[in-house]
């Protein structure tokens, strides 16, 4: 029981209190692994992979980048990373914990600050496409709806949407845009759902 | 010659059993004074604040901020030049030693008010915004000098310290007492040792034993301790709170282990007065007394 109130309270390592955030995210990774494919498909003449498996996916730690959501129609380039707190969105956009990553079937939820990597979402129409690259898949979003929501109303429309068994990307910034009224109550979100890139497994299938 | 062997063994014994205790007397009479000397007085507590301390607590001061910033619109850029390293140490000893002393402290933020205020009021000025008295804008830049100042007034206090104060008069009120226990204790123990020996430098030779066991005790788990460092993988945070946490981690054992040398040289003194009282014995009385 010592050894357990210790081993809580004090970690093998010192802890690192550096302003930079860790990245997992390797913008390379995704061709190397298509050229793998290509060279293992030339030698044994398999099949493109239809499915990621889950042990495949390495899930980031919080303040980790694990992505790059990008869309050339509004002039979207933003780091993702996995949690969402203050510092997080001084970086990049972050994400929240109660939603799941690409390809797993489940929202993913995304917010950023309306004066810095989600300026552009006020530029955001039904049709854009949005791109989420990770280190397996490289996904593509198209936007389905873009509304203005009072952060209440936000709330349990997100919980609701956790609980539906659907992917839908659901990006969120501070509105409105460029008015300096201290705290903000209402939310422009943009609601995006998958139109290309592959399942992750992490489940088993049912018969 | 059994009845004397019989007797000299048990008494031995006692002498052991009585020299084993009043080691651990002594240590715990150790561990109180540093304590109270290094780490629980006013002095000791804040001589670890250091130049790291405040250097990490003007860094956590101006990453809040510009956290806060950020998502009202304001450019964090009117934060540029605010806060200064001498004002964060005047304000954090001024904490500090006020809440210690249970005084009460109140930094003097007008001049830190008045830099931020027209920083944001040259902001607006440059966007065509009027901050006139009785404008929408003057209440939205009061409104977030003063919430700046309340993170600032936050960082400057340490993390737990109404804790730590409460636990510091919680010891001090068990200090005498500990203290008188375990020193009457000692002097009793050291009173039977005494009597249980007729020739004076053979209860001077336990007396020794006891002092070097408890400078060993003293000495052998901080050195492991210190050495092994494992303490620097304390979870706590912000960075300014973790540094004070493992300074005076260490400057505990670091205390301990001068202490243990104090004790050592105490067991010194003891030995050697022993041997010359027991060569004086043994002049006066031959062999017995050796």
């Amino acid at each position: 029981m010592v050894s357990n109130t210790v081993a809580f309270l004090v970690a093998d390592e010192a802890p690192s209190f550096s302003s930079e955030l860790t990245s997992i995210y390797d913008p390379e990774a995704l061709t190397k692994a298509k050229e793998k494919t290509k060279t293992d498909k030339k030698e044994s003449n398999t099949a493109a992979p239809t499915v990621i498996k889950g042990e495949d996916v390495q899930f980031p730690l919080s303040g980790e980048q694990y992505g790059q959501i990008t869309c050339d129609q509004i002039g979207l380039n933003a780091p993702v990373y996995w949690y969402d707190d203050d510092e997080i969105l001084a970086y990049g956009v972050g994400q929240s914990l109660i939603s799941n990553l690409p390809g797993f079937g489940q929202v993913i939820i995304l917010s950023g600050h309306n004066n810095t990597f989600f300026a552009c979402l006020q530029n955001a129409a039904v049709g854009n496409v949005i791109k989420f690259g990770t280190n397996y898949c490289e996904y593509e979003y198209t936007v389905t709806n873009v509304q203005v929501y009072n952060e209440d109303d936000l709330e349990s429309l997100l919980l609701q949407k956790v609980r539906d068994e659907r992917e839908e990307l659901i990006l969120y910034t501070c509105y409105p845009f460029h008015a300096i009224t201290g705290r903000k109550t209402d939310r422009l979100v943009v609601f995006a759902d998958r139109t290309a890139g592959l399942d992750v497994q992490w489940r088993e299938p049912t018969t | 010659m059994k009845h004397r062997t019989k007797r000299s063994r048990s008494r031995n014994v006692v002498s052991l059993v009585f020299g084993f205790f009043l080691s651990l007397t002594t240590l715990l009479i150790t561990i109180l004074l540093v304590l109270r000397m290094g780490i629980v007085s006013r002095i000791g507590f804040t001589s670890v604040v250091d130049a790291d301390y405040y250097r990490y607590t003007l860094d956590y001061i101006e990453d809040q901020t510009r956290y806060y910033t950020l998502p009202t619109g304001i450019d964090p850029q009117v934060l540029d030049g605010v806060f200064s390293l001498d004002e964060v140490k005047v304000d954090v000893d001024g904490m500090l030693v006020g809440k210690l002393n249970e005084s009460g402290f109140s930094p003097k933020t007008d001049d830190l008010r008045k830099r931020l205020t027209e920083n944001v009021e040259r902001m607006f000025a440059a966007d065509g915004v009027s901050t006139a008295e009785g404008s929408s804008a003057e209440e939205i830049v009061a409104s977030y000098v003063d919430d700046i100042m309340g993170i600032y007034q936050d960082a400057i206090t340490m993390p737990g310290i109404d804790m730590i104060v409460h636990v510091r008069d919680e010891f001090m009120q068990w200090f005498v007492v500990g203290l008188v226990v375990c020193v009457t204790l000692s002097v009793v123990l050291i009173a039977s040792i005494v009597r249980l020996h007729h020739y004076r430098h053979r209860a001077l030779r336990y007396l020794a034993y006891s002092f070097g066991g408890a400078a060993l005790m003293s000495f052998v788990v901080p050195c492991i301790l210190f050495a092994s460092g494992f303490y620097k993988g304390l979870s706590v945070s912000p960075q300014f709170f973790y540094h004070f946490c493992v300074s005076l981690i260490s400057r505990l054992f670091i205390l301990l282990m001068a202490a243990s040398a104090v004790l050592l040289v105490i067991m010194l003194v003891l030995i050697l007065v022993s041997s010359r009282m027991r060569g004086t014995a043994i002049r006066r009385h031959g062999h017995r007394s050796r």
